[in-house]
């Protein structure tokens, strides 16, 4: 039988490093390996210690990240109001003067401030508050007082029954699948890109067979659905076209009215080509909700209830330079550029100290101020808490006037 | 000698270091006697006291481990022995006592003289054929190294295994000629257990067909297998 000359190798080479020699347990160079080891235990214990220290991070972060997604989801859900959530954007409540009451089937749920509100929920403001619904979307719905809106559907398509009151909406940019109304008693304003605002008012009997409903467009074009006819109302245009201008103060019973960006409007009777009317005295406030119901020039209606809005082209210009000087600011102040920002905004309080950006330019003037000028800070927020001793911004305005020098 | 066999599970899993014989030279930093769990338990703790009792422990082991693969007179040697002992230190949580300690050892020192033969940029052979010429070399090779024809049928062996791919070779010399498991040799040569398998295969068809084909070697080795048999 040939031999394998594989098993023949083999062999050889087993002979080959079996020849190991002695091996000395004790070489001449002990002492040093010894040390040698010495350190490698030393420097793993060290490398163990800290590795079960990043683990104790990893653990914490993870239990932090968990405990976050949950207090999220939590939030996003709508905190005590949560009911039907999903993935849908839902609008997170911003009641500052605590004045809101939160029911939901029927009954009264207290709301954390910045919980979502699920659809519905229903929302009544006192005479004396305003409620914001702030979207992610951008969207931002402002309930007026002695309002009552409901939540009818929060999905792609947002739905507001308003009740009573007035809900003022800026509604940012909707995809082709979204949409924006608000219902009225009997009609529907949908948001399509314009600026609009929608007041119900006791019913005129001469005006519209008695609708109660008032649409008052300041941007782009609104279409109104009313009794199976639509109408398409442009901006400084009214429906009806016999409606006096609406009044719209905050908080003013039986006056309701519903403002907004992009919108559309539904009504039964047929309102198309309408004369333009007188312009409507008030525009959507891109950057501040709460003073955006701009009760500019008030007069009582011929039914004196509450103030009629008083509608010039000049007061929407203004309306026009305050926001442009506010939105100012805020780049400044975004941009790092204090002095500019307060130079923007102290003009803007100068110019418009009754202004309905008034509050919002003193709370930013007084924050910048904080930063920079605590003495000048501390007047500027005792000024604001004289001229509002209610303000959204009260608690910090008083922080900054105690903590001056 | 032997090559190294393989551990068996009847084999206890914690050996006790025997004390030294009386007649035996003392050592000069006499280190406590640890068994191996004491030992090990020692070094996890992070206690240096015990490096004196592992490096006598494990020093032998991880010599002979080294020596087989690189012959007595590398000029790594001493380091290599160092790092292997440290890699042990390092790597002693990987040890979970399901082989002997020393049989873990000496595929950690194995490990080490593998990636350090692949840095090297020269001398990257397994075998050189210098430590056929050790004038240490104990009276079995002397005496092969007499034999002039078997020496040069080693080196032409030598030779074959150095020309086939060298994962191949080492598995082959892993496994087959120093007696290390398949296990032990996907460590050493951080693979798969299957590619292990797959390349002492491979390795032992290429260098049998290289074997079997060089007509100078064919006799040397059926002369070899003569002698053997007379």
């Amino acid at each position: 039988m040939t031999p394998d000359p594989l098993d023949r190798a083999t062999r050889m080479l087993k002979d080959v490093v079996a020849n190991v020699g002695d091996v000395d347990a004790l070489p001449a160079g002990r002492d040093i390996a010894v040390a040698r080891l010495a350190d490698a235990i030393r420097t793993r214990a060290r490398l163990q210690r800290r590795k079960r220290a990043y683990y104790t991070l990893a653990v914490a972060a993870g239990v932090a990240l968990v405990v976050g997604g949950g207090l999220g989801m939590a939030l996003h859900t709508g905190g005590t109001v949560a009911g039907v959530a999903g993935a849908h954007d839902l609008g997170r409540m911003v009641d500052p003067n605590g004045g809101v009451t939160v029911l939901r089937d029927g009954h009264t749920e207290a709301l954390g401030g910045g919980a979502r509100v699920a659809e519905g929920t229903e929302l009544r403001t006192s005479p004396s508050s305003e409620a914001r619904l702030d979207f992610d979307s951008g969207t931002r719905v402002t309930i007026g007082g002695s309002a009552r809106v409901r939540l009818v559907e929060q999905s792609q398509r947002k739905r507001f029954s308003l009740e009573a009151g007035s809900l003022f909406a800026k509604v940012a940019k909707l995809t082709a699948d979204e949409r924006f109304v608000v219902a009225t008693p009997d009609a529907e304003v949908e948001v399509r890109g314009t600026a609009f605002r929608v007041t119900i008012v006791p019913a005129d009997r001469a005006c519209e067979d008695g609708s109660p409903t008032r649409l008052e467009v300041t941007e782009g074009v609104v279409v109104v659905r009313h009794a199976g006819v639509e109408h398409r109302v442009a901006a400084g245009e009214r429906w009806p076209q016999c409606a006096e201008p609406t009044p719209v103060k905050a908080g003013s019973t039986g006056s309701n009215s519903t403002q907004g960006t992009n919108a559309t409007a539904t009504g039964a009777a047929a309102m198309a080509g309408a004369a333009s009317p007188p312009a409507i005295p008030v525009g959507a406030l891109p950057a501040s909700p709460p003073v955006a119901l701009p009760a500019t020039t008030a007069a009582a209606s011929p039914r004196g209830e509450g103030a009629v809005a008083a509608a010039s082209p000049e007061a929407s210009s203004r309306l026009a330079e305050q926001n442009d000087l506010f939105d100012e600011a805020m780049r400044l102040k975004r941009g790092g550029d204090a002095p500019g920002a307060l130079a923007k905004l102290d003009r803007l309080l100068a110019s418009y100290p009754s202004g309905p950006l008034s509050e919002s330019a003193a709370v930013e003037r007084m924050r910048l101020l904080s930063s920079s000028d605590r003495g000048r800070a501390a007047v500027a927020a005792r000024d604001y808490l004289r001229r509002h001793p209610r303000g959204f911004a009260r608690a910090e305005a008083e922080a900054i006037a105690a903590s001056a020098p | 000698m032997a090559p190294r066999s393989p551990s068996s599970p009847e084999r206890p899993r914690l050996w006790v270091v025997p004390k030294p014989d009386a007649g035996s030279a003392q050592p000069r930093l006499p280190s406590p006697t640890l068994d191996d769990s004491q030992l090990l338990a020692s070094i996890r703790a992070g206690d240096p006291d015990a490096a004196a009792a592992l490096h006598d422990r494990l020093r032998p082991v991880v010599e002979r481990a080294i020596r087989r693969l690189l012959g007595r007179r590398d000029r790594d040697h001493e380091d290599l022995t160092q790092q292997a002992m440290i890699e042990v230190v390092y790597t002693i949580d990987r040890f979970r006592g399901d082989c002997p300690l020393d049989a873990w050892a000496s595929t950690v020192a194995a490990h080490v003289v593998y990636n350090h033969i692949r840095r090297r940029t020269t001398e990257r052979r397994i075998f050189d054929a210098a430590r056929l010429e050790d004038d240490d070399a104990p009276a079995s090779l002397r005496s092969l190294s007499r034999d002039t024809a078997a020496r040069s049928t080693l080196k032409r062996v030598m030779t074959h295994l150095d020309a086939i791919d060298e994962v191949k070779a080492w598995t082959y010399v892993l496994h087959d000629v120093c007696g290390y498991d398949l296990r032990e040799v996907a460590e050493i040569t951080e693979t798969s257990v299957a590619a292990a398998q797959s390349r002492l295969v491979r390795g032992r068809r290429e260098l049998r067909e290289r074997l079997a084909s060089d007509p100078e070697l064919a006799p040397m080795l059926s002369e070899k297998d003569k002698g053997e048999n007379q």
